[in-house]
C-alpha cells in the first residue's frame, strides 16, 4: 500500500514537472533526444532516491540533469555520435514551423556558451532560480554564479547572430 | 523593430513555445529506478563488507593501502571517506595496495591499481564529494593495451575524460594514460596547449611494473565540445629529457627535447 502511494505521488510529480525538466536538460544540451534521456535518467534517479528527495524531488532531477550532461558530454563527444535520420531545415516561413525557429534560434545561442554558462543561464531564466539556489544547486560560490550569469548574457547579446534575428 | 532586452535581462527567450512536446515513458522510468534502486543496496552491502575487511585488516596489523606518495597525502587520502571502497571491492588491487597517483588539484584524489588479471584501474574522486564528480574506470586498461615498450610506448588513449574540476579560474579535465616506466615524464598537448604530467610506477602482477600518468588540462574557455582528435600528442620523456614514447602527430624528432 505504502509503495502504491509511493508510485502515484512520484507519478504525480513527473507529469507536472517533465515538460521542465526536459526543456531544462535541452537548454543544456541542444539536442531533444538527448534531452529526453537526461531528464528520464534524472526521474529514474529521483525514483530511486525517493524517500530522500521526496521533500524537493525537483531539485534532485535538475541536479541530476545537469551533472548527467556534464558527464555525458565529457564521455560522449570522444566518439562519433551516429544520427538515424538527417535533420530537416525548418522553413521560418510555414507557420508551424516558427516554434521550431524560434527553438533552433535559442539552442544555436546557447551553443556558442560553455557548458557552466549554460546551465547557470537555463537555472536563472529558464527555472527562475535564485543566485543562493543555484550556487547550492552546482556547488560554486555566489560570486561565480553571478559572473557566470554577466558573462554568458554579455556572449549572447554579442551574438551577431542574434541581433540579426531581432532586427529582422 | 524589436525593442532589445533589458539589461539583466536574457536576450534570447528560453521560455519558446515546444514544437514537439512528447511525453516521458513513465514505466520505463520506473523500472530505471528500481534496478538503481537495487544496485545502491548491492553497492552499499558491497561497502559493509570492505569496511568490516578493512577494519579486520587494520586489527591483525595490515600496513597503510597507500604507496608512492608522502606521509602527509598518504594520511589525507587515508581518512576520506573513499567513495570508490565498492570498486575496489569487487576488483581488488593484486598486491592489495592502492597506488596514490595525485592529490591535485584541491579537494581532489586519484587512485590507480592493478588487478589480478593484469588490467590497471583508476579512480579520481573529490573529497568532499560534490555531485558526481568522480571518475572510475576499472578495467581502464586490459592487459593487452599495456605499453611493451616497443615503438609507441604508450597506452591507447582512455576515451572518456571526467570529470571538470576547477583550478585557477579554468575548467580542467584529467587525461589518463600507461606509458613505459623509462619515461619519467610526459606531456599531453590538447587543443595546442601542452601539459606535463610526472609518471607513476603502478605494480602489476608477477613483479612487473607499468608507469601512469594523469595529465589535468585545461579546456580552452570557447569549445563546447572535444574529442580525442583534440589531444594533438602524447610525448613521454625519460629522465634525461630524451623522447621515449610518443603518440599522434608531432614534428619533434626522437632525441633530446625540452618543452
Amino acid at each position: 500500500m505504502a509503495r502504491q502511494a509511493e508510485l502515484e505521488e512520484f507519478t504525480n510529480f513527473v507529469v507536472g514537472a517533465q515538460s521542465k525538466m526536459v526543456r531544462l536538460a535541452e537548454l543544456l544540451t541542444g539536442d531533444r533526444d538527448r534531452a529526453e534521456d537526461l531528464a528520464q535518467e534524472g526521474f529514474a534517479r529521483a525514483f530511486a532516491a525517493w524517500r530522500r528527495v521526496r521533500t524537493d524531488p525537483a531539485a534532485y532531477v535538475r541536479r541530476c540533469i545537469v551533472n548527467a550532461n556534464n558527464d555525458w558530454w565529457r564521455r560522449r563527444t570522444w566518439r562519433e555520435r551516429p544520427h538515424s535520420t538527417v535533420p530537416d531545415r525548418p522553413d521560418p516561413a510555414d507557420p508551424p514551423e516558427q516554434a521550431a525557429v524560434a527553438r533552433d534560434a535559442v539552442l544555436r545561442a546557447l551553443a556558442k556558451l560553455t557548458a557552466r554558462e549554460r546551465a547557470v543561464l537555463a537555472l536563472r531564466f529558464y527555472m527562475d532560480l535564485s543566485e543562493v539556489q543555484i550556487s547550492a544547486e552546482l556547488g560554486i560560490a555566489r560570486g561565480t554564479v553571478k559572473s557566470t550569469v554577466a558573462r554568458a548574457l554579455g556572449k549572447l547579446r554579442a551574438d551577431a547572430g542574434l541581433r540579426s534575428e531581432a532586427t529582422s | 523593430m524589436t525593442q532589445p532586452p533589458p539589461r539583466g535581462a536574457c536576450p534570447v527567450d528560453l521560455h519558446y513555445a515546444d514544437p514537439e512536446l512528447r511525453m516521458l515513458d513513465l514505466g520505463r522510468i520506473v523500472t530505471r529506478g528500481r534496478r538503481l534502486r537495487r544496485r545502491r543496496l548491492e553497492v552499499n552491502l558491497a561497502a559493509g563488507i570492505m569496511a568490516c575487511a578493512a577494519a579486520v585488516s587494520v586489527a591483525l596489523g595490515a600496513r597503510d593501502v597507500l604507496t608512492a606518495a608522502g606521509p602527509a597525502a598518504q594520511a589525507r587520502a587515508t581518512r576520506a571517506p573513499v567513495p570508490v571502497d565498492a570498486l575496489i571491492a569487487t576488483s581488488p588491487p593484486a598486491n592489495g595496495k592502492l597506488t596514490l597517483v595525485s592529490t591535485w588539484p584541491r579537494h581532489w584524489t586519484t587512485v590507480a591499481w592493478a588487478t589480478r588479471g593484469s588490467s590497471v584501474c583508476f579512480a579520481t574522486y573529490r573529497v568532499p564529494a560534490a555531485g558526481t564528480q568522480a571518475d572510475v574506470e576499472c578495467p581502464a586498461w586490459g592487459p593487452a593495451d599495456l605499453p611493451a615498450g616497443g615503438a609507441s610506448g604508450l597506452s591507447p588513449l582512455l576515451p572518456g575524460i571526467e570529470p571538470v574540476a576547477a583550478a585557477r579560474g579554468r575548467d580542467i579535465v584529467p587525461e589518463f594514460g600507461l606509458v613505459t616506466l623509462r619515461a619519467a615524464r610526459v606531456v599531453v598537448t590538447f587543443f595546442g596547449r601542452s601539459f606535463s604530467a610526472k609518471v607513476v610506477p603502478v605494480p602489476l602482477p608477477g613483479g612487473r611494473v607499468v608507469g601512469l600518468y594523469l595529465a589535468w588540462v585545461a579546456l580552452p574557455a570557447h569549445i563546447t565540445s572535444y574529442g580525442s582528435a583534440d589531444v594533438n600528442r602524447v610525448i613521454g620523456y625519460d629522465a634525461s629529457g630524451h623522447v621515449v614514447a610518443r603518440h599522434g602527430t608531432s614534428q619533434a624528432k626522437a632525441g633530446r627535447n625540452r618543452p
